[in-house]
């Protein structure tokens, strides 16, 4: 299987990509994830989601990572540095790939709002709480990993536990409205750009309409 | 269907949780309903029903038939509903047929009332046209187009509204026919009689997420609910079915506030949908 498209620094999504391959260095499980996803010649920004074929789907995490190459039987990902990693609290929106363009910044945090946005060429949009970057060495987080883990695997977790690590009103508020903001864009087909989102968030916080009427005719029409 | 990873999961009970949804809405909060009717013209009636993402169409088909020997003065129905492979992964091949039975059966149940046709949301002894001898069958077939959660409210108001859109012909029996004769029968094309569907319930959905109830879930709402009750209500605020999905438990009482919750919410739902399935049919008619 040839490649005739370069893909370096195109920045992907993968889903369900089972815990305990989380820190692994050498990424030859997404090359088998992928091979058998990858047959045909998609251009560029078209991925396809991977799902984790040990069944380890109900718990696995999201992950970002940036892709270095593709190689005959699968692709060559990175997820080198701090930005990269796990994906924290928030929603994963789908849009049509061809609404997001390349361009050299694809991680916005925004600061009014604290809220993390993350536009993926494969159409993958992440909004969610923002999360800081932390320089920690690595045995640091991979302890901290495991007690979350152990946390998180525990099916006597209480709600009132819960409850208290739930994300801020404010918070949830911004998400959703910058949610509702990129559905109606993808909705009306116009290219997704954070100048765009934020211009349609300021938009419909001047007109003072609930969040979800964002979704009904009459912001489209604005637009 | 695609699964939701831990930060996800975590949101969405938290939106529940915190009364603001990932699209916004509030808990009792329904999405934006768009109604067309009279979609599908070689039907006796049809409408086509658009919550969100969900698409579902619903036709009426009347045909003339023998009545029941139990009961020869009511008409017959009949409910059938087909998720379409298009509307979801998981429906592909013959994987929707599970979920079609289960819904047309809950239809049957909400809509249609008991086996005697008592208490029935349709008044099938209108639909009779020679007491024992010929009646109306009518077929109302649905089908569900694109899935997106809350099948089943949707598919209730398709039903209402494509009989609201229903228009049966005006028969004329030939007099004299005496004994066991067959009586000869005249289809008019040109006149046609409205149903009325002013009775008709309509079906409230309530999925318990944690400690709370949402209206109207999507996919992702609904894959983590721990159990669903589906309650049909008519104007006067009386319970016509009750269906319960879900692999929780309930404590009675949590059962009889989700039924309060129901009903409080139909109201609002059932003059939403008659003054959409209104307009619709204004619409139509312009065209």
């Amino acid at each position: 299987m040839k490649d005739p498209y370069t893909l370096s620094h195109t920045i992907i999504f993968l889903t369900h990509v089972s815990e305990s391959r989380l820190y692994q260095t050498r990424l030859d499980l997404f090359h088998l994830l992928l091979c058998s996803y990858y047959r045909t010649r998609a251009p560029p920004c078209c991925w396809h989601r991977c799902t984790c074929r040990s069944g380890a789907g109900a718990t696995a995490p999201n992950l970002k990572a940036e892709v270095r190459g593709i190689q005959q039987d699968g692709l060559h990902l990175q997820a080198r540095s701090q930005k990269y990693g796990k994906l924290q609290r928030g929603q994963l929106l789908t849009v049509p790939p061809y609404l997001v363009r390349r361009r050299k910044q694809h991680f916005h945090h925004l600061e009014l709002c604290r809220v993390d946005l993350i536009l993926g060429c494969n159409g993958f949009i992440c909004v969610g709480e923002h999360v800081e970057a932390k320089d920690d060495m690595v045995e640091d987080q991979a302890s901290k990993l495991e007690q979350q883990n152990i946390k998180y695997n525990k099916n006597s977790i209480s709600l009132e536990e819960q409850e208290q690590t739930y994300t801020l009103i404010e918070t949830r508020q911004s998400t959703c409205r910058i949610a509702n903001a990129v559905r109606v864009l993808s909705i009306l087909g116009f290219n997704i750009a954070i100048e765009v989102i934020m211009d349609t968030m300021n938009l419909s916080s001047s007109l003072n309409l609930d969040i979800h009427e964002m979704l009904d005719s009459e912001l489209c029409v604005m637009c | 269907m695609v699964g939701l990873s831990l930060g996800e999961k975590h949101f969405i009970q938290g939106g529940i949780a915190q009364d603001i949804r990932s699209d916004g809405r509030k808990r009792l909060t329904y999405r934006p309903i768009n109604v067309e009717t009279g979609v599908i013209p070689q039907a006796n009636g049809s409408a086509r029903i658009r919550m969100g993402a969900t698409d579902v169409i619903s036709t009426v088909k009347a045909e003339l038939g023998k009545p029941i020997s139990l009961q020869p003065d009511k008409g017959k129905v009949s409910i059938y509903v087909d998720c379409s492979p298009t509307a979801a992964p998981m429906f592909e091949g013959r994987g929707g047929e599970e979920l079609s039975t289960e819904l047309s059966v809950a239809l049957q149940r909400s809509l249609l009332g008991g086996k005697s046709g008592a208490g029935a949301g349709i008044d099938l002894s209108s639909l009779v046209v020679v007491e024992g001898k010929i009646c109306w069958d009518l077929y109302i077939d649905c089908l569900v187009v694109c899935s997106d959660g809350n099948l089943l409210d949707a598919l209730g108001a398709a039903i209402k509204a494509a009989l609201s859109n229903t228009g049966i012909p005006r028969v004329q029996v030939a007099a004299g026919a005496s004994g066991d004769e067959q009586p000869e029968v005249d289809i008019s094309d040109e006149e046609f009689l409205q149903f009325d569907t002013s009775d008709i319930p309509v079906i409230v959905t309530l999925t318990k997420v944690g400690r709370h109830y949402i209206v109207d879930a999507t996919t992702e709402e609904e894959s983590q609910m721990s159990s669903a009750i589906s309650i049909s209500v008519n104007r006067k605020g009386h319970i016509c079915g009750l269906n319960k999905r879900g692999g929780a438990g309930l404590d009675p009482s949590i059962v009889l506030d989700m039924i309060s919750v129901a009903k409080h919410v139909s109201e609002q739902l059932m003059n939403k949908l008659d003054s959409e399935i209104a307009a619709a049919e204004a619409g139509e008619d312009e065209s």
